[in-house]
């Protein structure tokens, strides 16, 4: 799973106007919600974050979250909701997770289709059913993406399933194994 | 041209278009969006128009979400009649669009095609608009 720093600072300050004001700092309000215990406001350095979020771009990552001012060190969390101006794209808030690394979650990994399949150019029509599939294991085991080579897909056959994905050893799948994930009609 | 099967009320009022729209404003199933930044109204015409263009302009391939529906009905009175008398007869309907609200998504196009038919699209339509991809946005 992709890996990201971000520093960050507590935030001293709360309510509309002083968000407002810390936006036009260039500074971009967030929170860290860590399960059980009281969540931490902070702000985090807009064009810096902006970055950060750009890589990630939608995908699993665990962001260690450098904190000036709190006791506790690196924190590993995930981004759990961004909030951002609908036009402009500038970013309001957003809300970061933190999660222990040992411990087994479930993830939504995408599938990737490799190669053209050969009953697609028999005429045949590719059906993809399933672009990503649930995977619970610890973060840093979850692959990025799934790969599956269909060029050997013909028109008429079964289809791939779940059960042909290539999934590491100590990550387990949450789907029913026999769910197609993509055929040639 | 798009329009309800079957509606509650025939007439509505007018309404007014505030703020932006939080909803309908990702990139959800294609790669490249027609992005509103405007509020106006798009009325059947307009989106049976837009879709037209691009569809002319990919020629074949690819697949098109258009996101808005036109879901009120704009009523209008006959020409010369004096005013009163009640409310005119619905003539078409429009979309209510909001600025961000994304109003058709692509994908399965080369990408420069893609901005080509968008940005076609954006002129048929009476408010400014803008193409979003899904390399460009968070």
């Amino acid at each position: 799973m992709l890996k990201i720093d971000v520093s960050a600072t507590v935030r001293t300050v709360f309510g509309k106007g002083a968000a407002r004001r810390l936006r036009m700092d260039e500074q971009t309000p967030a929170v860290l919600y860590a399960g059980g215990a009281d969540a931490l406001s902070l702000q985090v350095g807009a064009v810096a974050l902006h970055r950060s979020l750009f890589d990630i771009h939608g995908r699993n990552a665990v962001v260690s979250l450098n904190i000036d001012g709190d006791t506790k060190g690196t924190r590993h969390v995930l981004v759990k909701e961004i909030q951002k101006n609908p036009v402009t794209d500038q970013l309001i808030h957003v809300d970061f997770i933190e999660i222990p690394l040992d411990k087994p979650r479930e993830f939504n990994v995408p599938i990737q289709y490799l190669g053209k399949a050969r009953g697609v150019d028999k005429g045949g029509l590719l059906q993809v059913f399933r672009s990503s599939v649930k995977l619970r294991g610890c973060p840093l085991d979850i692959p990025d993406a799934l790969e599956v080579d269909i060029t050997e897909l013909d028109q008429g056959q079964d289809g791939l399933t779940c059960n042909d994905l290539d999934i590491p050893n100590n990550v387990e799948l949450i789907e029913k194994r026999e769910t197609v994930c993509v055929a040639v009609a | 041209m798009l329009s309800p099967r079957k509606v509650k009320y025939r007439k509505q009022h007018k309404g007014r278009m505030k703020g932006t729209a939080y909803r309908g404003s990702d990139l959800n199933f294609g790669d490249f969006a027609l992005k509103a930044t405007e509020c106006g109204r798009m009325s059947a015409a307009h989106i049976e128009a837009a879709r037209i263009t691009i569809n002319r302009k990919i020629k074949r391939g690819g697949q098109m979400w258009i996101r808005v529906f036109p879901d009120k009905p704009i009523t209008k009175k006959p020409a010369e009649t004096r005013m009163g008398k009640g409310k005119g007869v619905p003539e078409y309907w429009v979309a209510v669009v909001k600025p961000g609200r994304i109003l058709y998504e692509l994908s399965g196009v080369p990408e420069e095609l893609a901005i080509e038919a968008l940005k076609l699209a954006g002129y048929k339509l009476p408010f400014a608009t803008k193409v979003i991809s899904r390399s460009t946005t968070i």
